[in-house]
């Protein structure tokens, strides 16, 4: 029962138009248990939906395999529900349509009455229950996320994979939703693998943050352990004791792997070293910018970053 | 004072933000009646030139305000109001861009979701979507024999082209966050064909109807001019022609032109109201 979901060696390498390849990912390896978060962080273009993709089926590894229950991932299923980034709600459809569409596909099984008070449920779960017959073309995209959250959780799913699910939301919104996830998840006991770039969603939400490196050939970094008790709430989060220097840990790697992408690209340009050099302090500018609202007692610590493990 | 002038400032905002929008709309109507009019007054002193042979708008409506008063006047054979003619070519029109859109949607979807049909198939369709209506009519009569179906043939080929191709294209151009969607859930076929090809495809679809619709109303009065004896705005054209009644073909134009018209905005309107606002160009 340990390991839920195992990636095991994987690699993905895709064709290039010029005939050439680009080695995406090489050799994640990772195993998840049953009811964890776990969120993958890193830059763009590092290959986090390349990896939730292969997770989900929706592609698979060139290299390698992914077990679900120890059974090799092969294709889609509803076993494995997505929430895109950018919702993919159908908008020839009200919101509650785009929700039956996937539960009475999925949970055919159950009767007409039992579908449809699922349906019902997911909803209000939401709290959608005043849009529920409106198209997606009449919602704000923080209505639209929460319909493609309530049509995931509605055929209750094994394993839950979200790709930036709140990228495009504002900050205020963005929390409210993060919340309600939560609860949903710890509700349903549902395993998630979450796409993020937000080091502070991150840590809210997650039980492990898998940090990837930059590509190509990215692969697992570093893994930082959450160890905050649930239920969390945001503002009891914020205040516990280890919050500072798992938030530091991260924004390290992430700097981290700015400055390599930064030099690498400096080397292409034939640039001088001493250039790289000088830019290193901006670095840790920015890094205490985004720190502000934490807090004085934190935001001394930043200027001894803890080592990577 | 200071206090009370919000209150003041607002509704006189409001009313010239209304006022702006009257301005527009009267703008909108006002300018194309202005442009008709210099057109007519340009019309009317060319035809006035020595050695004009065409006649003015004036002659046109003295001689033809039979016809324009009573367009529903039926004195039996072709001798018909040009509603009555008009509805009778729109007749044609409707059976022949149905046949098209039936067949033009249907193999569209086939050649939309197959590859090797689309290569094999769309250098064909780019070829024959060239051939203008009147290069149709010979040999719709010579294979057909009679000019009714080979008018509704000649419509249901010009017209078919951008339906077909639209529709494979729409169907080709599905989001693949749709297809995503389709494959996460497992939906079986006819579940995917109604619930996401089909309305996915709907906005292409609905560009081809459009364009196809204006190119079946070409295509009749030109099946119509070829086609003697029978009743319809075309062969209301060259009979006309035939009289030497310059002023009636000309009225017809204008017939033509507006009935063009209406049904582009016609489909206009259907697509605003079957589309969801995200899905409009
Ligand atoms: N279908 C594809 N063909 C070629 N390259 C791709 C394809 N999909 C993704 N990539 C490349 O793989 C890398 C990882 O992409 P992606 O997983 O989308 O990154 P992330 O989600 O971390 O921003 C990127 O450099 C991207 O350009
Ligand atoms: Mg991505």
């Amino acid at each position: 029962m340990s390991k839920f979901v195992a990636v095991e060696n994987v690699e993905k390498t895709f064709p290039l138009a010029n005939g050439g390849s680009y080695v995406a990912l090489k050799g994640i390896d990772l195993e998840i248990r049953k009811g964890e978060f776990i969120s993958l962080i890193g830059h763009s273009g590092c290959g986090k939906s390349t990896l939730l993709n292969m997770v989900a089926g929706l592609d698979l590894p060139t290299d390698g395999v992914v077990l679900l229950e120890d059974e090799e991932v092969l294709k889609p299923g509803p076993d494995r529900m997505v929430v895109f980034q950018n919702y993919s709600l159908l908008p020839w459809m009200s919101v509650r349509q785009n929700i039956e569409l996937a539960v009475n596909n999925v949970l055919a099984h159950l009767s007409v009455e039992e579908r449809k008070d699922i349906v019902e449920q997911n909803i209000q779960m939401v709290g959608l229950g005043h849009a529920a017959d409106k198209p997606p073309d009449q919602l704000s995209g923080g209505m639209k996320q929460r319909v493609a959250i309530a049509r995931a959780f509605a055929t209750k799913p094994k394993l839950m994979l979200l790709d930036e699910p709140f990228g495009a939301l504002d900050a205020l919104t963005r929390g409210n939703l993060q919340e309600k996830l939560m609860e949903i998840c710890e509700e349903n006991h549902v395993t998630t693998i979450m796409v993020t770039h937000d080091v502070d969603e991150a840590i809210l939400l997650s039980d492990r943050i898998v940090m990837l490196t930059n590509g190509p050939e990215s692969k697992i970094g570093q893994i930082l352990e959450v160890d905050i008790p649930r239920p969390r709430k945001r503002m009891e989060v914020i205040e516990h004791p280890n919050y500072y220097s798992y938030r530091s840990e991260l924004i390290y790697f992430l700097n981290q792997q700015k400055q390599i992408k930064k030099t690498a690209s400096q080397k292409d340009d034939r640039r001088s070293a001493s250039w790289s050099r000088k830019s290193e302090p901006r670095n840790w500018v920015c890094a205490v910018n985004g720190l502000r609202s934490v807090g004085d007692r934190q935001r001394e610590g930043l200027f001894c970053p803890p080592r990577v493990r | 004072m200071t206090v009370a002038q919000p209150n003041t400032v607002a509704p006189v905002k409001k009313s010239r933000a209304a006022n702006a929008k009257l301005k527009e709309r009267i703008e909108d109507f006002a300018y194309p009646l202005i442009a008709i009019a210099v057109l007519l007054l340009l019309w009317q002193l060319f035809s006035s030139l020595p050695g004009a042979t065409l006649p003015s708008p004036v002659r046109v409506v003295q001689e033809t305000w039979v016809l324009i008063f009573w367009p529903f006047y039926d004195r039996g054979g072709t001798d018909k109001g040009l509603a009555l003619q008009v509805f009778e070519s729109l007749k044609r029109v409707a059976a022949g861009y149905t046949l098209a859109a039936i067949v033009g949607i249907g193999v569209g979807i086939l050649v939309g979701l197959n590859k090797g049909m689309s290569k094999a198939l769309d250098p064909i369709f780019q070829i024959l979507r060239t051939v203008p209506p009147l290069a149709w009519v010979p040999i719709a009569l010579a294979a057909l024999q009679q000019n009714q179906p080979a008018a509704l043939f000649v419509i249901f080929i010009t017209s078919i082209w951008p339906i077909l191709i639209n529709t494979a294209v729409g169907v080709r151009q599905i989001p693949s966050d749709y297809n995503n969607v389709a494959k996460v859930l497992n939906l079986p076929k006819s579940e995917y064909f109604f619930k996401i090809l089909f309305p996915a495809a709907l906005p292409y679809i609905f560009t081809g109807l459009r364009i196809s619709i204006g190119l079946a109303w070409l295509a009749i009065i030109a099946a119509e001019i070829v086609m003697t004896g029978v009743v319809g705005i075309g062969f209301f054209i060259w009979n006309a022609y035939q009289n030497g009644q310059t002023s009636e073909i000309i009225l017809a134009l204008v017939y033509i032109g507006l009935v063009g018209w209406l049904l582009d905005k016609l489909m206009a309107h259907i697509q605003t109201l079957i589309l969801p606002t995200s899905q409009r160009q």
